[in-house]
């Protein structure tokens, strides 16, 4: 076990530049989520930390060491591939078993641990198969028992999820943060999906065009997040743009309506054009426009339920708005009906 | 109605291919020696190509230069096809290309820049040259073969194996080589059909004396032909239709 970290790190492909100064620090045994669209270069960084690339400035360090100048197979990391890059021609018992070959183990000892190891993920018994024969899901976990059988120095994740079904997806969710505690192991996961990345990492960092955009808490990077980018990759959010009216109080003008009483990030100026960021299950349905914050009225745009929740829109001067309530307080609403959406100068960032 | 005209279409094409090469079977079994009809079935070509000793010479030679060649094409053609696969997808690309454009030049033009060249550097016509000269010709097309299949593959096999501890030459032995087998083994064959066939380049660059079965079956064609070769080209082909099969059957034993 040991820390991961890129310290200011830049790289390029060719002429392109795909990471600029990008840091990353991932303590002992905290699993860290990395998260952006494509493009973003997060599976670049990826790729730095396993020794697959090298930076061309700053640098890669692995429990405190410079690993600059390693090759993949001396950094001891475990890694798992987005399609989970399993050996077709070797048995399950031959993948897991693979790295402690590679490592000089004795024949009993690779069997033993390679036996526990599938215990750990539940394929035990399956050692004799070949990959072909398993579901997407069993692979996955032949992937992860594979990497984690060599007590890597870190697991490495490259969208570890993206090639399951949704059901299997969120099963197997649990199961890596199951896994990854009961092993005590660093990890790193690379997703474009911000519901992965905010349900497995004890930290997030979005990145965005090679860039680091914002690193934190899953949930403080998504209830405050620090840019419109962030606000929208990460979950849905309703952006307003507008301006600042009467900075001590709180007074920003939107097209078409008014927001009081809203917390500004400190040093605003009067006049200063501001993005309102306000999440769509921030909404409450309101009987009036009562106290500060922020109301919008207008008839529903459209209104589906999905189980728990009841997702919809509302139009009004300032476009679309989008809100997301649990179903009972959907009530008797229906497409058309009037209704006013407010938010509490709590429920508003101003970005 | 344009289902019958497809079926009619690939019937057309395939008697184009095979008629020709079934009225040779045909004419190593007839009694005529000038191919005429009536048919009547004989062995006697047969017999007399087991007599013809500057006939089985030339198929040995061929068969022995094909295989070297072919097994060197192999191995280069292999380790050339990975050298491609580390450039990314861009330089790979400019490899392929330059590797399609040798396979354009004609043999005919290849073989005397070979001779010419071989000239200037003082070994002229000779075995060495001879092999080299075919290996040039072979390799692209090995090449070619493996870089296909690498590109299909992708990295991350290999890196994973890298990850998991395996050195690069482990790691190509035991992940990236098995999976890399089939397009080796059929870049191995294409590279000894095109050095069995390649009858410009023998002739331009085998030493004297050296005759490949091409050169012996032209000298009896302009000399006076023998219906000998209608059997040789029959056993030929048997043994090329077998090795098909048997690969057909290997293929079907690996899974594929």
């Amino acid at each position: 076990m040991a820390e991961l970290e890129l310290d200011r790190v830049g790289m390029s492909y060719g002429n392109t530049r795909v990471l600029h100064d990008v840091s990353l620090q991932v303590p002992d045994g905290r699993f860290h989520a990395v998260v952006g669209p494509s493009g973003s270069g997060k599976t670049s960084a990826l790729r730095l930390l396993a020794g697959f690339a090298r930076p061309d400035a700053g640098q890669v360090r692995i429990g405190g060491h410079d690993v600059g100048a390693l090759p993949p197979e001396r950094r001891d990391l475990g890694i798992v591939f987005q399609n989970y890059a399993l050996f077709p021609h070797m048995d399950i018992a031959g993948n897991v078993g693979f790295g402690l070959r590679m490592r000089g183990a004795g024949r009993a000892e690779i069997r033993r641990r390679t036996g526990e190891m599938l215990e750990l993920v539940g394929l035990g018994g399956l050692g004799a198969r070949y990959p072909d024969e398993l579901s997407g899901g069993q692979q996955q976990r032949v992937a992860l028992a594979r990497a984690l059988v060599i007590r890597p120095k870190a697991l490495l994740l490259d969208e570890p999820l993206s090639a399951l079904d949704r059901k299997i997806r969120q099963e197997m969710q649990l199961e890596l943060r199951r896994i990854q505690r009961e092993a005590g192991v660093t990890a790193v996961i690379v997703t474009h999906d911000q519901e992965e990345a905010l349900s497995l990492g004890d930290r997030l960092t979005v990145l965005d065009a090679g860039r680091v955009c914002q690193e934190g808490p899953p949930f403080e990077v998504y209830n405050h997040p620090a840019s419109v980018f962030v606000a929208g990759f990460l979950g849905n959010a309703n952006l307003f743009a507008g301006r600042v009216r009467a900075a001590a109080e709180g007074r920003v003008a939107l097209k078409d309506a008014e927001a009081v009483g809203l917390h500004l990030p400190p040093g605003t100026a009067e006049g200063a054009a501001v993005t309102l960021c306000i999440r769509p299950e921030r909404w409450r349905l309101a009987a009036d426009a009562e106290g500060p914050g922020l109301a919008l009225a207008g008839p529903i745009r459209h209104l589906h339920q999905t189980g728990e929740t009841g997702n919809g829109a509302i139009d009004t001067p300032l476009g679309p708005v989008a809100f997301t309530v649990l179903s009972p307080a959907l009530g008797d609403l229906a497409t058309g009906k009037p209704v006013t959406l407010h938010a509490t100068p709590r429920d508003i960032q101003v970005l | 109605m344009s289902g019958v005209l497809w079926r009619g279409w690939v019937w057309l094409v395939l008697a184009l291919v095979y008629l020709p090469i079934l009225a040779l079977i045909a004419m190593s079994f007839n009694a005529s020696r000038y191919g005429t009809f009536p048919f009547e079935f004989t062995l006697r070509w047969y017999e007399a190509l087991a007599e013809n000793r500057r006939l089985w010479e030339a198929t040995l030679r061929s068969l022995w230069l094909s295989l070297a060649v072919a097994a060197a094409a192999g191995a280069i053609g292999t380790m050339a096809a990975v050298w491609m696969s580390r450039f990314g997808r861009g330089g790979a690309r400019a490899m392929q290309g330059l590797l399609v454009t040798a396979i354009t030049v004609p043999w005919l033009i290849l073989a005397i820049a070979i001779l010419l060249a071989a000239l200037w550097v003082g070994v002229g016509r000779g075995l060495v040259t001879l092999f080299l000269g075919s290996l040039v010709v072979a390799m692209p097309y090995a090449a070619l073969v493996v870089a296909t299949r690498l590109q299909g593959l992708g990295p991350d096999a290999g890196l994973a194996a890298r990850s998991l501890g395996a050195g690069p030459v482990r790691a190509f032995l035991l992940v990236t080589l098995p999976l890399i087998a089939r397009a080796v083994m059929s870049g191995v064959m294409l590279a000894f059909v095109i050095t069995f066939n390649n009858f410009p380049l023998h002739f331009f660059l085998a030493p004297f004396g050296f005759n490949t079965l091409p050169m012996e079956i032209y000298s009896y064609v302009i000399s006076g032909y023998v219906p000998d070769i209608n059997a040789l080209s029959a056993i030929i082909l048997g043994g090329a239709v077998m090795l098909g099969l048997a690969v057909m059957g290997w293929r079907r034993l690996r899974g594929g």
